[in-house]
């Protein structure tokens, strides 16, 4: 179904983190932008008609940060009026501009509590219109309002229903949902105050990954499991035994039903999914990248043709697409 | 990220430098009495309660550099001596050792597991001195007290937090070249097959639940592996089966060990200049955290404090097979990079203050290259 494409180098390897992948497609320029963390920074690729043009590093700055400020994650927030590069630390969360040329915004951490054993930020998504989120490792989820243009980002509210570390935020339209180290995922509906609709508990292992498609939210776990909840009732519809260790990522394109999930069991898998009457779930494509002990995921074009996979100190993006049908 | 890795990298590292040691030392034939008083030094140095103490309190990791800079003095802590190519290969094997290990972890928990294997074996290499014995069995209450009770999310930022120290470091090994479980490349080799964590579920079967919540119906997929059940979790206990391997004394049989370092003489214009560019930028994200300088004074002062021994008691330590081999890896790491050697010089023998002592202990060559980097040892030099 896929096939190895030609792989994008990165100028530094890739860290040990999950979800480290953000992608940014522009159909029109026939460009591709990709964010993988290094350490303190994140590498930005563009690559525009199959040629990498440009490479950068975004680090983290502001009051506090310093060079060796870890980052825990980066992804780009598309809002209907501006795309946003969030990216969150040891340190707090950093808004820039989609080319992560200007900082638009700065949020430090709190200070750190007697006896934590991390403090950091992870989970971001956009929500809605103008929200975006992001996720502590205290469990708490700053919702920030994004103004259309220039810098004025206000802090909203902080959704304290967690008690453990985030591990990861998704929306779909207005909705989003949050997942945390002990597996628990919350549905949440966002308006003048986000309001909590349906809390799924977790079974002690971080759900380190999540999706939406259609009325189902589908989670990753640390177990390997791929869990697929109606997020109507909040009940288990689905478990696959999808991989042998850690999930460390997923995406979902949506238009095609396709899923596909990377793991530290070095292997890449893709999930047809449909959800006519009740959901089903059917393996259609797996390889292993040897050696090499995944990180990120992420398609590259809403329609799931293509898709760029990550590894722990790989300095490429393992690009996987569709092969052309023989005619 | 994970303010809880220090302990666990140091004391993995630790033990790993002993387990390297204690092969040496009997590869070259030391008289039983100085080897066992080399391992009682480094061991009782490495697990003072005052250190150990400070070491477990939260904080941030130390740099590459900075943790280097302790275990050059941890090494140096008895009658023993090494040259900086021997300390450069001792390290070396130490870091890719340790790195291998926490590649190989099936959950994030088992790097404590690894870190109780490292225990254990020191534990028995302190077994006959009561007073050392007791600072180890310190150390097990200590990490119970810290770990044991962490989640698995907590465990997966501290492997990942010492991923993050590991990275991009590809030094071959000769044991793992061998043993095939290190690529060429410098990469682990990751089986495909074999136990899958404990507490998961071998990956092939799809459960399909009804309104119910019961299994109404499963199917299955290939996953091209063959994998099975865990038999059993490790245990944290002081006297626990550790069940898995990673972190034991792999140097027990008698071979002998070679680091090669991962970028090989021919090396185009262009990727020597990207791997130069890479280094530069490293150096620049790495730099030394000021609250390990604290702790790094304070280690001085252990280490000084107990070198009160006379100098011609002192013997030379070689990692290489012959004196021949060393000196050619020195001339070797000279070229290849004169700016982090650092010469550590045996021969001085002032007596004075137990920091002066050391210092006579440290200088550094390569001045010229001599940046910010380097305010750690300054430090020193002011003491």
């Amino acid at each position: 179904m896929f096939a190895r494409d030609t792989s994008v180098s990165v100028k530094a390897s890739a860290s040990s983190l999950c979800n480290n992948l953000t992608v940014l497609s522009s159909k029109e320029k026939e460009s591709t932008t990709y964010g993988v963390v290094h350490k303190a920074f994140v590498c930005i690729t563009n690559v525009t008609k199959g040629a990498v043009v440009n490479q950068k590093q975004v680090s983290c700055k502001g009051e506090g940060a310093h060079s060796s400020s870890s980052v825990l994650q980066a992804k780009w927030c598309e809002l209907p009026e501006r795309t946003v590069l969030v990216i969150t630390s040891v340190k707090g969360a950093q808004m820039f501009e989609t080319d992560g040329s200007i900082m638009i915004f700065w949020q430090a951490l709190a200070e750190s509590k007697e006896g934590v054993y991390s403090h950091f930020a992870r989970g971001i998504s956009a929500v809605g219109d103008k929200y975006i989120c992001v996720g502590t490792s205290e469990g708490g989820i700053m919702v920030f309002d994004i103004p259309p243009r220039g810098t004025a980002v206000k802090l909203q509210e902080t959704l304290t229903s967690h008690k453990v570390a985030i591990c990861e935020l998704e929306a779909q339209g207005g909705r989003m949902v949050s997942t945390d180290e002990e597996g628990n995922i919350i549905l949440w509906q966002s308006g003048g105050h986000f309001t909590e609709i349906i809390k799924i508990d977790g079974k002690g292992f971080p759900c380190s990954s999540v999706c939406f498609y259609k009325d189902f939210i589908i989670g990753g776990f640390a177990t390997g499991h791929i869990r697929v909840f109606s997020a109507a009732t909040g009940a288990l519809c689905i478990e696959a035994c999808a991989h042998g260790r850690w999930i460390s990522a997923m995406d979902i394109s949506v238009d095609s039903g396709l899923l596909v999930s990377a793991s530290e069991d070095s292997f890449v898998r893709v999930w047809k999914l449909s959800a006519d009457d009740s959901p089903t779930m059917e393996m259609v494509f797996q390889q292993a990248i040897i050696d090499a002990q995944l990180c990120g995921a992420r398609f590259v074009d809403l329609s799931g043709n293509s898709f760029g996979v990550t590894g722990y100190d790989m300095g490429e993006i393992i690009i996987f697409s569709k092969q052309q049908a023989i005619p | 990220m994970s303010l809880r890795t220090l302990p666990i990298l140091f004391l993995n590292l630790g033990g790993e430098m002993l387990y390297i040691l204690d092969q040496r030392l009997r590869a070259q034939s030391i008289p039983d009495e100085k080897a066992r008083k080399v391992m009682h030094d480094i061991v009782g140095t490495m697990f003072n309660k005052r250190f150990m103490e400070e070491l477990f309190k939260p904080q941030d990791t130390y740099s590459k550099k900075a943790m280097r800079t302790v275990f050059d003095r941890l090494a140096h802590a008895s009658i023993m001596r090494l040259n900086s190519a021997s300390m450069d290969k001792l390290y070396d094997l130490m870091t890719m050792a340790f790195k291998y290990q926490v590649s190989l972890c099936l959950r994030p928990s088992d790097v404590l597991l690894v870190t109780y294997n490292h225990m254990d074996a020191i534990r028995s290499f302190a077994c006959d001195n009561p007073a050392i014995s007791n600072q180890v069995e310190n150390v097990y209450k200590l990490l119970y007290e810290a770990y044991a009770g962490l989640t698995a999310g907590q465990f997966q930022v501290i492997r990942q937090t010492l991923l993050s120290f590991f990275q991009d470091m590809h030094i071959r090994v000769s044991i793992f070249l061998k043993d095939k479980v290190q690529n060429a490349n410098g990469k682990f080799v990751l089986a495909a097959d074999g136990a899958v964590p404990w507490s998961t579920e071998v990956p092939g079967s799809i459960r399909y639940f009804n309104a119910e919540g019961q299994v109404s119906r499963t199917s299955h997929f290939v996953t091209g592996c063959r994998h099975q059940l865990a038999d059993k979790p490790g245990s944290f206990e002081l006297l626990g089966d550790r069940v898995i391997k990673l972190g034991s004394n792999m140097y027990t049989a008698a071979r002998a060990v070679e680091t090669v370092t991962s970028t090989p003489a021919p090396v185009t214009a262009a990727t020597s200049a990207a791997a130069k560019a890479k280094k530069a930028l490293e150096e620049t994200s790495d730099n030394p955290n000021p609250l390990a300088k604290a702790e790094l004074n304070l280690l001085a002062h252990l280490v000084g404090g107990g070198s009160s021994k006379k100098p011609e008691s002192q013997f030379r330590l070689n990692l290489f097979n012959t004196d021949e081999e060393e000196e050619q890896a020195a001339t070797q790491t000279h070229k290849e990079a004169p700016h982090r050697v650092i010469k550590i010089d045996a021969t001085k023998k002032a007596q004075r203050e137990e920091l002066a002592n050391l210092m006579n202990e440290f200088s550094i060559e390569g001045s010229g290259d001599r940046e910010k980097g380097d305010e750690l040892l300054d430090l020193m030099d002011q003491a």
